[in-house]
């Protein structure tokens, strides 16, 4: 009997479309992607059960030592608030390169009054430079103003307080007080992330031990 | 690696003579670039924030002006959670400070288990647990922590009514004494 021959296949695959397909993808998430902003202060968030997600929102967040920062994600609204905290403080003068440099700050943490100077650093000076916190005091809570300027600029946006794991209680009752004494908000969300770690780190304490 | 060559213009140079142009193929090998769209696909993907941030709604109570807007509630419903230090939990029912007990942060054996403990009694009493109502106070050497974890604990067992309030005086002396209250583990 003759051999069935078997045709000689060619293992070549038509790659075209598989890079259409990957290429597609590539455009879609470049265009919809947005950076994620670097991080000022490191935040060691607390865990919890909730997975309501967060869109559109201003974020106050309180590093372990205390201190507050305030964070914007439209550079459009960093403007107009800041536009808005100028008329009322008179006093401070900028130049339109340190509003500049102002818009370009993903998240900022300075008393109204070293505003000037801070703004007027260029970004070397600026990434070394140590940020004290917005003053929460309630006597001259300049947090407060902040927030209320940026309601003004969007009253639907929501407020976040991102709190570090270990800072003490009593920074972030300063800033929530701010906020429902001074700007009357009394809905406010608190930043976490999924229990799931939880447990490993307390596993890990415990191995320590 | 998806194409092998199949050696097409292999010299077949039977009939010597003339050189004929060799007949290159027109195909590219699209793979690399395949893997090089991938891989930014997947640089794309985790440099975005689509991970937007987990948070939990609060609701702060409105500040009462005058006497009048104060809400006067049953004691019985009432279960005070004070958060402390080294992530301790002292807790008491209604408005006896006396009886302050110590417990942890815990998925069995802890405050979990007397609020579970509490919504059973009130279930029993009022027919209804959600008639429960937790105030959580903090002394002054809590973590954020804690009461992330507090406000967690009231999700994880449906308790509907909860505040966030000042800590008492009478609270925090009985705190400081309560190195001899038992423990309850």
């Amino acid at each position: 009997m003759p051999k069935v021959k078997i045709p000689r296949k060619s293992t070549s695959i038509d790659m075209t479309a598989m890079c259409d397909v990957s290429f597609l993808l590539l455009t879609f998430f470049m265009l919809t992607s947005k950076f994620r902003p670097p991080e000022v202060v490191p935040i060691d968030l607390p865990n919890a059960r909730s997975q309501t997600k967060l869109d559109h929102v201003m974020t106050i967040t309180v590093d372990k030592d205390g201190a507050a920062y305030f964070s914007l994600t439209e550079t459009s609204d960093r403007e107009s608030l800041l536009e808005n905290m100028l008329t009322i403080h008179k006093e401070i003068q900028l130049t339109n390169n340190q509003k500049k440099a102002f818009k370009g700050l993903d998240m900022f943490g300075f008393s109204l009054a070293e505003m000037p100077g801070i703004l007027a650093l260029n970004p070397t000076q600026f990434k070394n430079y140590k940020q004290n916190g917005i003053p929460t005091d309630s006597a001259k809570c300049e947090l407060a103003e902040w927030v209320l300027q940026a309601r003004y600029v969007d009253p639907a946006m929501k407020i976040a307080i991102k709190g570090d794991r270990n800072s003490n209680i009593k920074a972030i009752k300063k800033v929530m007080s701010a906020l429902t004494d001074k700007v009357n908000v009394q809905k406010f969300n608190l930043i976490t992330t999924l229990a799931g770690n939880a447990q490993k780190q307390v596993t890990k304490v415990e191995d320590q031990k | 690696m998806a194409e092998i060559n199949t050696a097409e213009g292999g010299s077949k140079k039977k009939h010597g003579g003339k050189s004929r142009s060799k007949k290159m193929s027109t195909k590219v090998d699209l793979t690399p670039m395949v893997d090089l769209a991938f891989l930014l696909i997947t640089f794309f993907m985790l440099t975005t924030t689509l991970n937007k941030p987990n948070a939990m709604e609060l609701n702060m109570p409105k500040k009462a002006l005058d006497d009048k807007e104060m809400v006067k509630i049953n004691e019985e419903l009432l279960l005070n959670i004070i958060l402390d230090k080294d992530n301790a939990v002292w807790f008491y029912e209604g408005t006896t400070v006396a009886d302050l007990k110590k417990t942890v942060f815990a998925n069995e054996k802890g405050i979990r288990d007397i609020i579970y403990w509490k919504q059973d009694k009130l279930e029993k009493s009022y027919g209804s647990k959600d008639t429960m109502i937790c105030l959580i106070k903090t002394t002054e050497d809590a973590k954020f922590k804690n009461m992330v974890d507090a406000l967690d604990e009231m999700d994880i067992t449906g308790v509907k009514r909860y505040a966030l309030q000042d800590i008492q005086a009478i609270e925090i002396e009985a705190i400081k004494n309560g190195g001899n209250v038992k423990v309850i583990q």
